[in-house]
């Protein structure tokens, strides 16, 4: 894409050089020593350089940027950009940054840092040393997004100072684009893993059913296709046909989630969001003192956690939302089932107060909510007997010790559910018998 | 990473290489021994093995060390502002190389040094100190850009910490570069270099300059460097001989008559500078006398020609002409000849003429290099001195009260100046001396009486005091201080009769006095050594000299009388003509251009060289309307009268050309082949260096390829080596192995970097051998 503005600027180092340039042409005129009228010739020289540089810089240049398919809040999203110089010209110092907004200050009133609730700290930047002519070459700027929800690009700023950094030119790309970010992901501890297992009786058993891996059901005749490691060699030399061993099915644990955001939507979020907000937040910002994120948003982080952990050990997940629109996932186990779930949740909007109509009809295994007010959903409908309620609030008890936020998890592949027990009996040796943050 | 390490030690050598530059300008080697060691230590004391940045309340203790070190300076120097800031802005970058450098730092590290350069080339006038400049400016050039760069990347490191949040490591980037970034880097930086020193020319020539400076930073090197000189303007006879191992040129005189160059060696001149008529007894000194000095005219150049003419022109005879460049203010003092026809100079606009002595001397400051033209009459002897009635009334501009150079203790022994004493009569043994000179005219069947003012022998005996003086008496520079008790003129006609320059000139000073005769002392120098590359005689401070002018009578006024033998001269201060000389003569031709050409390029220069470049364009212009075809002739034509050739000339010329066709045409297509070869074997897009040697070595591909093309197997563009051997050997095992063989070997070479060595240089040679005849018995199988 090429550039939609082009414009040149006094660079960092322009004040200073015209201030040395002029002191060194006064003392020359003062004394008249022509070492100084020839080191004067240089500084103009110099300053024409920098100008015809500037004139002739990021001509030709077309920028596209290269977004990932999601990025997780808190991690690093490292977004690419494609440079093509189409002129004859080499291009050095080339710095990439991500602007919105109007003007050069705009990315302070508009966009994702100027945010009630940044979803940036700072302004991605990039940096390319050289671009030959004709030449295409591939750069990188991270950015580390704060929070969840789509963080939607502008505009591309490249800028060069080369040669001596007097003048700036600068070159705008109205290039709009955006990229998923999923809610913080958090690693559980184990006991709490433990714990879930423990949540679903029918995980503790086995389902009374052949066709399975598990343990021994009984004897079948051989069908077509069976694995010959499961002939009964013994029984079948017994009886004279081939007899094989049936297996029961496995039965992972089945978790329901409901996320209750109910009293932390609409209104309620506004009004929270709005108490940091304007120059409060930029004086917070400046002392290095960053809002804490609100509690609906750490309920979001920890639902997601929970999501991608029992993924991770092959249990069966399903998901509602309560207290703003979202869709119901039935409990399931797939990778697909678990992205799915991911966008739904980085895509929920608190400031929107409703509730789908089919959240209500679940029954949950496991309630989260952003504190353990009475006033929620479930507890005025009942649903909630038997189930373990979460307050995100005491999040602290349910991530592991030092276990930082971790983009592993969503590269980590799940367990096959028959592999889930044994990976649980590993993992946690008292059989998940901790009753952990039961609420 | 390599380009801030580069910035490091780019930016370190730049400051150091500014220290050693204005101590080079001040002339102060001392202080770039002291000053450069400790900037070089520098180095390993913050970069070295266990390198570490001093702390930084060192630092500012240091530089507080330096505040008060810039007082004591200006106390020292006394009150030279130009010498004690540079020597602050250098101690301040010693500090600061010591100090940990954040890019702030390293700003404040080169607007110093430039701000010291800046200083320094004030002062700096020698060529050494151009070719230092030349190199800083390159070095500066280079280390900017190399800033430039780590200042953005740095800024993109410290953006990308802001936006990562609290305790994540956030690493620095690397730089994204693409193809050829090197070889593009240097092309633009010395395409930036290029422009800039153009533009400077072009601002060098272009800006207008003063007539003179506006202020007196410096006026010149004598008072920001003081030392002692050969020359002085009093001479002290009763101390030793002068320093006479100082060989700093002083100035340059360039002498011709008729446009033919008179300077050679052997042949001396001498440059008349300062006049001493009264001498001092009891401080053994010879002075100029108050009453003398306070005749001191201000006079005005005349505007039409910049010149001051004391001779008229009805004056017979030739006139020899000079060019004096001044390199260093001695004293306000102009060196001319005498007597003296005409003095011209573009840089000076007035001038102190001494209506008694005839000394000239400055009347204004004159910043740096001082060039002036004079000329004599030929035929020096007979010659009346300079009359001030030549000089026009519109010139005098002011009556000049006093001396402005003399001490002030001088001006206690002034008195009225009597036309009848001036420079008559010895003070010392007065009876003794002229007996003497009396016995040394006797001997040559001359006499004279004390009590006339003027005699009619008067030249001839002078000449005879001179030449006994020259005869009977050793020069030597070994003289030892005369004791208190004895005055050393005496001590030296009578006693010592050994002596230097200063002794001769005042024995025949006061012999000549002694009986009745005007004589003065005259200082200055002698000009004898000869520069061959520059035309020119090179004048040192160990040149300083001293001779007597006595007055002849009306007729023919003060003539000059050197009484120091002149072959003992020669010969103390002769040099032996070696390679040394050849070079330190061709040093100092350069540094004379230099000095010429850049430092003393003023208005006048400056509207010459505009007045050349519209000659030089307006000629191309004119050319240029020309066909080209008559432009080569006419050249051709002019080449011939340049080297009048003829026929054979014509012919050699001829051969000449065809040659340098010839070989360009080579070069040409080992140019094409090149390109070629690297588009073959696919080497475009490597780095230049590895092209190269890949080039060379792959070449035995390229080879086979050309000996199966011979036998008709070519290889197509989509194919790959791998696949075209597999191919062929898959078709005729037997015939083709060699393709095999070497296919892996290109292998190996292109992608594995193992480098053919000389046993498998001559693997391959066999391998294509046995290809082709393998190729051959396979042809000739068909044939049969």
């Amino acid at each position: 894409m090429k550039a939609q503005r082009i414009r040149t600027q006094v660079g960092p180092g322009g004040v200073v050089y015209l201030m040395l340039t002029a002191l060194i042409l006064g003392v020359a005129i003062y004394t008249q020593a022509n070492l100084l009228f020839w080191a004067f010739g240089l500084m103009v020289g110099g300053l024409a350089v920098s100008w015809l540089g500037a004139w002739r810089a990021l001509r030709g240049l077309e920028v596209q940027r290269l977004l990932p398919a999601h990025g997780v809040a808190g991690e690093p999203v490292v977004l690419r950009y494609q440079l093509v110089n189409r002129s004859w010209l080499p291009m050095f110092s080339l710095v990439i940054v991500e602007t919105w907004g109007k003007g050069r200050r705009g990315w302070k009133k508009s966009g994702p840092i100027a945010q009630d609730y940044p979803q940036l700290r700072n302004r991605p930047h990039g940096w390319v040393l050289h671009l030959g002519p004709h030449q295409m070459i591939q750069a990188e700027a991270p950015c580390w997004p704060m929070r969840r929800g789509p963080l939607r690009f502008e505009r591309i700023v490249v800028s060069t100072t080369f040669p001596f950094g007097i003048f700036r030119k600068v070159a705008e790309f109205h290039q709009p684009g955006a990229v998923l970010i999923y809610p913080q992901l958090h690693r559980l501890n184990r006991r709490f893993i433990g714990m879930l297992w423990s949540l679903d009786p029918s995980g503790q058993r086995q389902v009374d059913r052949g066709g399975g891996t598990e343990e021994f059901y009984g004897l079948r005749p051989y069908r077509l296709g069976d694995n010959l490691k499961m002939v009964a060699w013994r029984h079948s030399a017994r009886t004279g046909q081939l007899i094989s061993r049936d297996m029961t099915h496995p039965s992972p644990p089945r978790l329901m989630l409901l996320l209750d955001l109910e009293g932390h939507t609409g209104s309620a979020a506004q009004s929270a969001e709005s108490a940091s907000r304007g120059r409060r937040r930029w004086r917070r910002k400046r002392r290095g003192q960053e809002s804490q994120p609100p509690p609906a948003e750490l309920a979001i982080s920890l639902a997601a956690s929970l999501i991608c952990e029992a993924y991770l050990h092959g249990y069966q997940i399903g998901l509602a939302v309560a207290g703003t629109p979202a869709p119901v996932f039935p409990i399931h186990h797939s990778l697909p089932h678990r992205t799915r779930m991911l966008e739904a949740l980085a895509r929920l909007d608190l400031n929107e107060q409703r509730t789908a109509p089919e959240a209500g009809l679940v029954r949950p295994t496991l309630i989260v909510r952003p504190d353990e007010s009475s006033s929620s959903l479930v507890s005025r409908s009942g649903l909630a007997a038997g189930a373990v309620v979460l307050g995100a609030a005491q999040m602290d008890r349910y991530i592991a010790q030092g276990a930082v936020v971790s983009a592993r998890l969503l590269q980590q592949r799940g367990r096959a559910p028959s592999q889930w027990k044994r990976a649980m009996k590993n993992e946690n040796p008292r059989q998940g018998r901790a009753q952990v943050g039961v609420g | 990473m390599s380009l801030i390490y580069q910035f490091r030690r780019l930016a370190f050598a730049q400051v150091l290489l500014g220290i050693v530059a204005f101590c080079i300008a001040e002339r102060n080697p001392g202080m770039m021994l002291v000053a450069g060691a400790v900037a070089a230590l520098a180095w390993y004391v913050t970069e070295g093995p266990s390198g570490r940045p001093l702390p930084r309340w060192l630092i500012n203790l240091g530089s507080l060390a330096c505040v008060a070190w810039l007082g004591v300076d200006l106390y020292l120097q006394h009150g030279q502002l130009l010498l004690a800031m540079g020597h602050f802005t250098m101690w301040l970058q010693i500090l600061l190389l010591y100090s940990e450098k954040s890019n702030r730092e390293y700003a404040q590290l080169l607007v110093l040094s430039l701000m010291l350069m800046i200083g320094a080339s004030v002062m700096g006038i020698s060529v050494l100190y151009g070719v230092l400049l030349a190199v800083y400016c390159v070095m500066a050039l280079l280390t900017v850009l190399l800033f430039q760069f780590k200042g953005t990347a740095d800024l993109v490191l410290e953006t990308n910490r802001a936006a990562a949040p609290p305790g994540t490591l956030v690493q620095r980037p690397e730089p994204v570069v693409g193809r050829g970034y090197r070889w593009q880097l240097r092309a633009a930086a010395g395409l930036i270099g290029v422009i800039c020193a153009a533009i400077a020319v072009v601002v060098f020539v272009a800006v207008p300059r003063l007539p003179e400076p506006m202020g007196r930073i410096t006026t010149n090197n004598a008072q920001v460097a003081p030392r002692r000189t050969g020359f002085s303007e009093q001479v002290q006879v009763g101390s030793g001989a002068p320093t006479q191992t100082n060989r700093e040129p002083v100035l340059n005189l360039k002498v011709w008559l008729q446009e033919q160059d008179l300077g050679r060696d052997g042949v001396s001149w001498l440059l008349r500078g300062a006049v001493l008529d009264y001498y001092d007894p009891m401080d053994r000194t010879w002075l100029r006398s108050s009453a003398v000095a306070r005749e001191d005219h201000s006079i005005r150049l005349d505007e039409s020609d910049q010149s001051l003419t004391l001779l008229e022109d009805t004056h017979p005879g030739p006139l020899i002409q000079a060019q004096v460049v001044m390199r260093q203010n001695t004293h306000g003092v102009l060196f001319t000849h005498y007597p003296l026809a005409q003095l011209s100079s573009d840089q000076l606009s007035m001038v102190n003429l001494n209506r008694i002595d005839h000394q000239l001397s400055l009347a204004n400051g004159v910043a740096g290099i001082l060039i002036y033209n004079l000329s004599w009459p030929l035929g020096e002897p007979g010659m009346p001195g300079p009359d001030l009635e030549a000089i026009s009334a519109a010139q005098m501009a002011s009556r000049f009260q006093g001396g402005f150079w003399f001490r002030r203790g001088y001006r206690r022994r002034s008195r009225v100046l009597d036309a009848e004493d001036y420079a008559r009569g010895w003070p010392v043994q007065t009876q003794r001396v002229a007996q003497y000179a009396q016995q040394i005219l006797s001997d040559k069947g001359l006499t004279r009486d004390p009590e006339v003012i003027n005699d009619p022998k008067d030249r001839q005996i002078a000449q005879a005091l001179a030449e006994h003086l020259r005869q009977h008496y050793r020069y030597t520079l070994q003289t030892p201080p005369t004791p208190p008790s004895e005055d050393p003129v005496v001590n030296f006609l009578f006693h010592r009769r050994e002596g230097h320059c200063e002794l001769f000139a005042s024995g025949l000073a006061a012999l000549a006095r002694s009986i009745g005769m005007r004589a003065r002392l005259v200082t200055g120098y002698r000009a004898s050594e000869y520069n061959h590359f520059g035309g020119y005689y090179v004048v040192r401070e160990s040149n300083a000299h001293a001779w007597v002018e006595i007055d002849c009578g009306p007729e023919e006024g003060w003539q000059v009388f050197d009484p120091t033998p002149p072959e003992q001269v020669a010969a103390t201060i002769s040099r032996e003509r070696g390679w040394l000389m050849w070079i330190r003569d061709l040093y100092e031709h350069l540094e004379f251009a230099w000095i010429s050409s850049v430092v003393t390029f003023d208005a006048q220069t400056r509207q010459a060289v505009i007045q050349d470049l519209q000659g030089s364009l307006t000629a191309a212009i004119d050319r240029s309307r020309h066909r080209w075809f008559d432009s080569v002739i006419d050249f051709f034509r002019d080449l011939a009268q340049l080297g009048q050739m003829d026929r054979v000339g014509y012919t050699m010329a001829g051969v000449v050309i065809v040659f340098i066709g010839l070989g360009l045409g080579y070069l040409a297509r080992l140019l094409v082949v090149r390109r070629r070869r690297l588009a073959a074997l696919q080497l475009t897009a490597l780095p230049r260096a590895t092209r190269r040697v890949l080039a060379r070595q792959l070449r035995f591909y390229l080879d086979m390829l050309d000996v199966l093309e011979r036998y008709g197997y070519v290889r197509p563009v989509w194919q790959s080596p791998f696949s075209f051997a597999q191919e062929l050997a898959g078709a005729k095992p037997q015939t083709f192995s060699p393709v095999v063989a070497l296919t892996e070997i290109f292998y190996e070479v292109r992608f594995g970097h193992r480098l053919l060595d000389r046993d498998r240089r001559q693997q391959v040679r066999g391998y294509l051998r046995q290809l082709e005849q393998a190729l051959l018995g396979v042809r000739r199988g068909k044939e049969d």
